[in-house]
């Protein structure tokens, strides 16, 4: 599913001194470069969107994508990194029309950052070059739901609870905001999960800054399949 | 592969109550076997999930559109397995299972170890959607070559090209012998893949699973987890 990138150099793709010269937090420096033409990060958000548009339409190829050759015993180098939910109908590299070795993937359910998955994402850009860091909700989260329920008081079992306080921040900010709650708390709990990569992660950061990854929110719909990029 | 099953010895374990870590592909990794009487739910779905993975190593995966339970599952997800397994690219949970969406609830982090979130994401699959098997899935090294490591030390870190797997070497080498002594005995021809990481085991010649796509029985029923033992673990990081 890789296209060949090479054509384009490591320096074509490194705009530190754009990215700076904004006074712009890593992530919105990145947003802002998504207007250059020719940047790798970016290429690599357009093959994903390529993909989900194929799920969507009802035309995956990655079905041939079987047991991979002997290549992938070596390493990996997934170009993407994807922090998403773990709810079953979000099968990450399905949505994306992607196969085995493309896309590094960490799931929670409620898709926000902890310590652990801040940590692998921090592995894939650092170890193996990911370039680009998506953070993915879905239309009908659970835990968003859950995150809802809690701030009526609702307490849940075990540690299902947790889920829910890693939610509640982005309910509460949604609540004030005009249209559907729990459709703004899944864009707020993305955008707040976007933040918090380069809020709490020096590596993400500095990566950011330099223009060598991309970090973007997107929020995928379980009923039409499509994903829509968060600005 | 080349081991019999020892039918007696496997009937023995489904017994006592070890069926699940006994659960052969017999005879080489494309057939299933023991997974025929499997009755409980659990184990019926474990069947599912297995039989899925036969595909996806044969190459014989399933072609369904993608679309097909989209509208249904909009209303709600039922999953039947959640599945605890690691960020690495190489391992896309549904695709190496052969599985649709709405199949499949899946906690991943790298090195697939319960974190307190995940744990809570792998109870609400349990409590709310009615999972009924939980499986937790590693996968076989990287494939980088290591280098020898000292005796000095203790902590085996997969390389910078690969999964950034943690394990302790003590517990790797005693599994690894148990992996080793079960093929030996007949007990489980299935874990003669542990001896993929051991270029001159058991298994020496056949595919390396991390790309030949085998799942190897690791996968226990939910009941039956037994706190605290959920496999080598990496150190954890401070609480969030």
């Amino acid at each position: 599913m890789r296209a060949a990138y090479g054509l384009w150099s490591q320096a074509e793709h490194s705009t530190a001194a754009g990215g700076r010269a904004t006074g712009l937090a890593g992530n919105e420096a990145a947003a802002v470069r998504l207007n250059e033409p020719v940047h790798m990060p970016k290429l690599h958000l357009d093959d994903l969107m390529a993909g989900n548009a194929r799920f969507a339409a009802g035309t995956p190829t990655a079905q041939q994508a079987t047991a991979a050759g002997a290549e992938m015993a070596i390493g990996q180098a997934p170009y993407a990194t994807i922090l998403s939910c773990s709810d079953s109908r979000v099968p990450v590299e399905t949505v994306f029309d992607h196969g085995p070795g493309d896309i590094f993937v960490v799931r929670v359910a409620g898709n926000f950052v902890n310590d652990d998955g801040l940590a692998s994402i921090e592995f894939a850009v650092e170890k193996l070059k990911s370039t680009l860091v998506l953070v993915l909700g879905h239309s009908g989260c659970g835990a968003v739901d859950a995150a809802i329920a809690s701030l009526s008081g609702q307490t849940f079992p075990g540690s299902i609870g947790r889920l829910a306080e890693a939610v509640a921040p982005a309910a509460i900010a949604a609540k004030s905001q005009a249209g559907d709650w729990f459709a703004n708390t899944i864009a707020e709990n993305v955008r707040a999960n976007v933040a918090a990569l380069t809020a709490r992660s020096t590596i993400l950061a500095e990566a950011a800054a330099a223009g060598t990854i991309l970090i973007r929110g997107a929020v995928y719909d379980i009923h039409s399949g499509t994903v829509e990029l968060l600005t | 592969m080349s081991a019999t099953p020892n039918s007696i010895s496997r009937k023995a374990l489904l017994t006592a109550g070890a069926g699940l870590a006994a659960m052969a592909l017999d005879a080489g990794p494309f057939r299933l076997s023991a997974l025929a009487a499997a009755s409980s739910g659990g184990n019926a779905h474990l069947a599912a999930l297995m039989a899925g993975n036969a595909r996806f190593v044969a190459g014989n995966p399933r072609c369904v559109p993608a679309t097909a339970r989209r509208t249904e599952l909009a209303n709600g997800q039922a999953p039947f397995a959640a599945v605890l397994g690691c960020s690495d690219s190489r391992v896309p949970v549904e695709t190496i299972f052969d599985h649709d969406p709405g199949d499949v609830f899946v906690v991943r982090v790298a090195g697939n170890f319960v974190t307190d979130t995940g744990l809570g994401s792998l109870e609400y699959s349990v409590a709310v959607l009615k999972s009924e098997l939980i499986m937790v899935l590693g996968h076989s090294s990287c494939g980088a070559v290591k280098p020898k490591l000292t005796l000095a030390e203790r902590t085996y870190r997969c390389g910078d090209d690969a999964c950034g797997h943690v394990a302790d070497r003590d517990a790797n080498a005693a599994a690894n012998l148990a992996a080793w002594g079960e093929h030996t005995l007949g007990l489980c021809p299935c874990v003669t893949q542990a001896g993929d990481r051991h270029p001159s085991g058991p298994s020496a010649g056949t595919p390396r699973h991390a790309c030949g796509g085998w799942v190897s029985a690791a996968a226990v029923p939910v009941a039956a987890v037994p706190p605290g033992e959920a496999g080598t673990s990496r150190p954890r990081a401070s609480a969030a």
